[in-house]
């Protein structure tokens, strides 16, 4: 009895993985690997991040994606950020919202079933916002008379700043649908108005300004998560 | 490429105020002959403070031309100007002091963020202050030149003495 029960047992086993593997065979031979197509939503970990860590600096960023075709994706990122700039003779504050409209491009050819990116991008960026100056030191090439301080703040509501940037990054899929990211930005300004008698020292969405330049820097760490929509046929 | 050309530009140091951007100008003051008023004439052992500084401006130099720095945070200075200034700084018979009170209003100009802003002064008055024990002025002429102080290229102020 004992013997039979082993070997019928044995059997089925056997039974059992070869038809698992036979399966499995005619799986890799006809599969027709489909990619997933769908709006990525997340945010920017840094900012958060950096809202703990910094005291004078507070932001949040929403960041999307939309799969439109094959590697083509539209993005946007939508975000609020108070940024702090203080220098030796000057400190301010640049507090507002800003919105980033653009689209990506992957440049990463996965291998079968992985949907990972490695992408350039574009973004049309616009930011409204309040410069405030906090305090500075009146420059005089004389140290005779104590150094003159003024302290503010003196504020400047409604100011408005455009430019573009170029992105590049990528976005690992670390479990299903959920993404891991790392981007830099190129920016460079288009308009912006300032306040009378001085100027943004930082612009929220297009961080710290440079004296002569209209060109700005950034980083963003991201976590998203796809909602998958539909799926569609690699090729 | 593009990156790596953006950290090396991100790393430039703009947040030190060079030393060739314009600033709040110092008054520039001229002395000169009253006997000759074309001929520079430096004042002997002249001593430069502010009335109400403890500290010495200039101390004992003997030249015909000046800077001094006007306060930027209210619309006055007064100066100090000591012909014959002895080495030890009490009072003392062989010294002559007179005041003379700089009037402005001042005009705060956003520089950059390295320099952040100057004053240039406008309207600029200068008024001898009458000391009470003060007989013997040596000043005898002030003439403003400039008005507007906005840079140090021209001198702002001539002494007659």
């Amino acid at each position: 009895m004992k013997q039979t029960l082993i070997s019928l047992f044995t059997i089925s086993i056997f039974f059992l993985f070869n038809f698992w593997s036979a399966n499995s065979q005619t799986n890799l031979d006809t599969i027709q690997y489909k990619e997933k197509y769908g709006l990525r939503l997340g945010i920017d970990l840094s900012k958060p991040l950096k809202t703990l860590l910094e005291e004078d600096y507070r932001g949040l960023e929403i960041i999307g994606d939309y799969r439109v075709y094959k590697d083509y994706y539209l993005a946007a990122e939508i975000g609020n950020e108070e940024l702090a700039i203080t220098e030796q003779n000057i400190s301010a504050t640049a507090k507002g919202s800003y919105i980033k409209l653009g689209a990506d491009y992957n440049a990463y050819d996965n291998w079968a079933g992985m949907e990972n990116v490695i992408f350039v991008g574009m973004r049309y960026a616009f930011s409204t916002f309040s410069q405030t100056l906090k305090e500075y030191t009146v420059s005089g090439s004389s140290q005779y008379f104590p150094p003159n301080i003024i302290e503010g703040p003196f504020e400047t509501k409604g100011l408005t700043a455009s430019w573009v940037e170029l992105v590049a990054g990528l976005k690992v899929e670390l479990l299903n649908n959920v993404y891991l990211g790392a981007n830099v930005q190129l920016k460079r300004r288009i308009t912006q108005t300032t306040p009378s008698n001085f100027d943004n020292l930082a612009i929220p969405g297009f961080n710290r300004t440079y004296d002569e330049s209209l060109f700005g820097v950034g980083y963003s760490y991201t976590i998203s998560y796809l909602i998958p929509l539909y799926k569609k046929a690699k090729n | 490429m593009i990156f790596l050309a953006l950290i090396n530009f991100s790393c430039q140091r703009d947040d030190i105020c060079p030393d060739s951007t314009p600033i709040t100008p110092l008054l520039r003051i001229s002395f000169f002959d009253i006997e000759n008023p074309e001929v520079p004439k430096p004042p002997t052992n002249l001593r430069v403070k502010a009335a109400d500084m403890d500290s010495i401006f200039l101390n004992r130099v003997n030249i015909s031309e000046i800077s001094i720095p006007l306060k930027t945070d209210v619309d006055f200075t007064e100066y100090d100007f000591i012909l014959n200034a002895q080495v030890i700084t009490e009072v003392d018979s062989v010294s002559n002091t007179d005041k003379i009170r700089f009037t402005y209003a001042r005009n705060e100009i956003y520089i950059n963020r390295a320099c952040s802003y100057k004053v240039n002064y406008i309207n600029l008055k200068a008024s001898p202050q009458t000391l009470a024990e003060d007989s013997d002025r040596w000043i005898k002429n002030i003439v403003v030149e400039e008005e507007n102080i906005e840079n140090e290229t021209n001198t702002h102020i001539f002494i007659y003495h």
